[in-house]
């Protein structure tokens, strides 16, 4: 087959799931060594097309052409036969494993394990990309970036055709982007085809040869790259014209409100700065440099080993989220599904346990008053939930996200620290995050925002403090902002990531 | 949006969900009719009766695997503080007062240092709970120098013996009020809520200001009083003391807990489940015994309940999942109604 050939065509396809059709009557094609990517809002469908071509749900309706057979719905071995490789959000490694271990499983040779072997197809994958991993090094010691090179060389021992990436990019550093777009790159060299579904739209334009859009479980179109502009994106995308940016505000932040002397500990150093009054203080840096480390520290959550913190002019000693809570400071964590949800409870129950205490008369829970809040907070944060009751785990990305910030705003902070606010969410949730996190300030709040987005690092921060290697690295002003000012402050001057030259 | 979406009655989810107060009535049901003298008041009250230690123990244990944990000593902390109970009163001659008051100190003192152990070592609940369980077991014995203790004074079998009015057993009031005080701190109080986040989701509740490390030493000193109060009942049932005295009550206790759908990975679950799982458990070993069974027949039978219970609670899972999986022509029009 050449390049440019059709290698997998897929025709309305349906599936429809209790009250909704997840994907409606879709076409879809991919040509050979070519780098696709889908885009659409979160519930679009795409997530659900991935599953179809790696056989784990059946459509209702439609056929999938691959290699000249046609098939009525995949199963998961037919895919791996085809070359379908998925790498999807949550990794699929074993932890305890060796890196050479998770990409030979399954590939048994003989009936005993050749771990010279497997270590050897490991590290030739890895030299082949010029990658510096340690074949024998456990999975659960490497970081996230890492992994996923390891879920990548996965799929290449397997001789992959396709290999579809679900948001590969949301976990790491705009480095390591760099360093995925290059062995994807290189992959489209060898003849592979890749799926790529992305939120991430600079990224999309920067690497895709052609891209597909979908809405509401529908395909709208697909296009070539360099036929299409970034705001038609986003108008195929919602289906309506929307400002993308940032929302606008008029920012007059007042007096300090936070002061940070010093900070040392939780392995990070030396941390000076100043948030003020009504201010969205940014906060960059690679992934690892130390900046949830030091928002564990303000909020308590880490054992500070040196250094004052001063709130309105007073020093205060935090030492555990219950002061931090009590001194009004909120914080949003960066892993919500791990750290800011529980997941099995009711939304009334979310958003109330930041704040029990004052919805309680003594120890009893104030039902009442426990349900006004969440009512309110569904209706200002529009949180799309048939009922309050129900769980937490049924519900969109964004919404719970949305749950997860209301649970903090519940319990009335002055200082919110946001820690990476719109993770992995589509557009439409991120814009309305944007637009509360203006009205906050707009109330005279002060939000630290840690953001590895850089568009919304730039877009949304009035001042924007790096750090790099767990330590201050400097500030920009609103006029020095660019992302080529965040990136040499966060590299620290050193041009290869750390990840990269690190063996682990 | 439908904000207030009106609650209708589905019978077919209420069954689901009173699963196991369905599954006792049908149970005793079927003995009533198979096994002799089953079905008399008498025989009724007996079975509640033998419940009620086990059902006080429970609470705590409920409360130990709602918040994720687990506490394997609870049998030898029932042996050890009687043994030690024996030991005051009879060999070294101290009042009953005094050992009973030392029977529940013990109790928590013991579910502490479970929780301290556990906390400060950061270790695994299982294993800190299988060490300290040996511990407790090899010090009843060489306490009690595997004596059997009777002749015990009245005001340590009270509590099993009395009646209130001449009808209602002191013990089933004790019972009740237990389980009453448990569901409401469990259900109603931020303590609660607590316990829940604590087994739900531990970092988060870390999140939310909440001190875990103290949480914990607290619901295991809590336990330990429950386990102190059940063991008083426990001695008033049998009239004796023994090295080996509520051994195996853990397992009675979780095997309880997770029948009644308190799961062992924390976060889910109501005490109400641990009071039926009990009853069921006893009611089983009633009826069985009042057949004629032997003692391992029944091992049998319960172990088989245990896996089918947790085999059907699966399966009703995936059922309901399936359920929601009609054809596709079925699917279509629901999706086209919903439109």
């Amino acid at each position: 087959m050449a390049r440019g050939d059709t290698l997998v065509k897929l025709s309305r396809i349906t599936k429809v799931y209790p009250g909704v059709r997840a994907l409606d009557q879709v076409d879809f094609e991919l040509k050979e060594a070519e780098i696709h990517a889908i885009v659409g809002e979160n519930g679009a469908g795409k997530s659900t097309l991935i599953k179809v071509l790696a056989g784990v749900i059946r459509p209702e309706e439609g056929s999938i052409e691959i290699d000249g057979e046609t098939y009525g719905y995949m199963t998961p071995k037919l895919s791996r036969e085809k070359g379908i490789e998925v790498i999807y959000q949550e990794y699929n490694l074993v932890p305890t494993l060796s890196a050479a271990e998770n990409i030979c499983l399954g590939d048994q040779h003989g009936r005993l394990v050749n771990y010279k072997a497997m270590e050897k197809t490991a590290g030739d994958i890895f030299r082949q990309f010029n990658i510096e991993i340690d074949p024998s090094t456990v999975v659960y010691k490497l970081s996230s970036a890492q992994m996923q090179i390891v879920e990548i060389a996965k799929a290449i021992s397997k001789n992959v055709r396709v290999l579809i990436m679900d948001e590969p990019t949301a976990p790491l550093t705009i480095r390591e982007v760099d360093i995925l777009m290059e062995i994807i790159n290189r992959l489209k060299e060898q003849g592979v085809s890749i799926l790529y579904i992305s939120h991430r739209l600079d990224e999309i334009f920067a690497i895709a040869d052609r891209v597909t859009i979908m809405r509401d479980g529908q395909y709208i179109e697909t296009r070539e790259i360099q036929d299409v502009t970034r705001k038609e994106l986003i108008s195929l995308m919602v289906g309506r014209e929307i400002n993308e940016g940032h929302p606008q505000r008029e920012t007059r932040p007042g007096e300090e409100i936070l002061r940070v002397e010093d900070l040392c500990g939780n392995g990070d150093e030396h941390i000076s700065f100043s948030l003020y009054k009504g201010e969205i203080l940014g906060v960059g840096g690679l992934v690892g440099c130390g900046r949830t480390e030091m928002a564990m520290m303000l909020y308590g959550a880490a054992r500070i080993d040196s250094g004052r913190i001063f709130l309105n002019g007073q020093e205060v000693h935090i030492k555990s989220p219950k002061d931090a809570i009590a001194h009004g400071i909120g914080l949003i964590p960066e892993d919500r599904k791990r750290q800011g949800c529980f997941l099995e409870m009711s939304i009334n129950w979310n958003v109330s346990i930041n704040n029990i205490k004052n919805i309680s008369r003594g120890t009893v829970v104030d039902r009442k008053k426990e349900k006004e809040a969440a009512t309110y907070y569904r209706n200002a944060m529009n949180i799309k939930t048939p009922s309050l009751e129900q769980k937490v785990k049924n519900l969109s990305g964004g919404n719970q996200q949305k749950v997860v910030i209301a649970k903090t705003l519940a319990a009335d902070s002055d200082i919110i620290i946001f820690d990476e606010p719109t993770r992995g969410i589509d557009v439409n949730a991120k814009h309305e995050i944007y637009l509360l996190m203006n009205e906050l300030v707009a109330q005279g709040k002060s939000i630290l925002m840690i953001s590895s987005d850089m568009e919304e690092l730039l877009g949304m921060s009035d001042r924007i403090i790096v750090l790099s290697e767990n330590t201050f690295a400097g500030e920009l002003k609103k006029e020095e902002f660019s992302q080529q000012n965040v990136l040499e402050l966060a590299s620290g001057g050193t041009d290869k990531p750390e990840w990269m030259t690190r063996r682990a | 949006m439908e904000t207030n979406m009106k609650k209708t009655f589905h019978p077919g989810e209420f069954i689901r969900n009173q699963l196991m107060l369905f599954v006792l009535i049908l149970v005793i049901i079927v003995f009533s009719f198979i096994a002799n003298n089953f079905f008399t008041t008498g025989n009724l009250l007996n079975v509640l009766m033998q419940s009620t230690y086990a059902i006080i123990i429970g609470m705590g244990v409920s409360m130990i695997m709602i918040s994720g944990a687990i506490d394997l000593s609870i049998g030898y902390q029932v042996s050890f503080m009687s043994v030690v109970y024996a030991v005051l009163v009879q060999d070294l001659g101290q009042s009953s007062f005094l050992g009973i008051l030392v029977i529940i100190l013990l109790g928590m003192l013991m579910g502490f240092l479970n929780g301290f152990l556990m906390v400060r070592f950061n270790v695994n609940a299982l294993i800190i709970t299988l060490g300290t369980s040996y511990a407790y077991q090899g010090l009843s014995f060489i306490l009690s120098k595997s004596r059997t203790f009777i002749n015990l004074p009245a005001s340590v079998t009270f509590l099993g013996k009395t009646y209130i009015a001449g009808v209602v057993p002191l013990a089933i009031v004790i019972m009740v009020i237990a389980v009453i005080v448990m569901a409401f701190v469990m259900n109603r109080t931020y303590f609660g809520r607590y316990i829940y986040g604590v087994g739900g989701n531990e970092e988060a509740i870390k999140l939310a200001g909440v001190n875990v490390e103290r949480m914990r030493l607290l619901i295991y000193t809590i336990s330990g009083l429950f386990v102190g109060l059940g063991c008083l009942v426990l001695i008033g049932r049998t009239g004796s003391i023994y090295a080996g005295m509520g051994s195996g009550l853990e397992f009675t206790c979780m095997t309880a807990g997770i029948l009644g759908g308190i799961s062992f990975r924390g976060g889910e679950g109501k005490v109400t489940g641990m009071v039926l799982g009990i009853l069921l458990l006893q009611v089983l070993s009633n009826g069985m015994q009042l057949m004629g069974m032997g003692t391992y027949p029944q091992y049998v039978v319960k172990g088989i309940v245990l896996v089918a219970a947790v085999a059907f609670d699966s399966m009703q899972k995936k059922a309901k999942l399936k359920a929601e999986k009609l054809t596709p022509s079925q699917r279509l029009a629901q999706a086209e109604k919903q439109k």
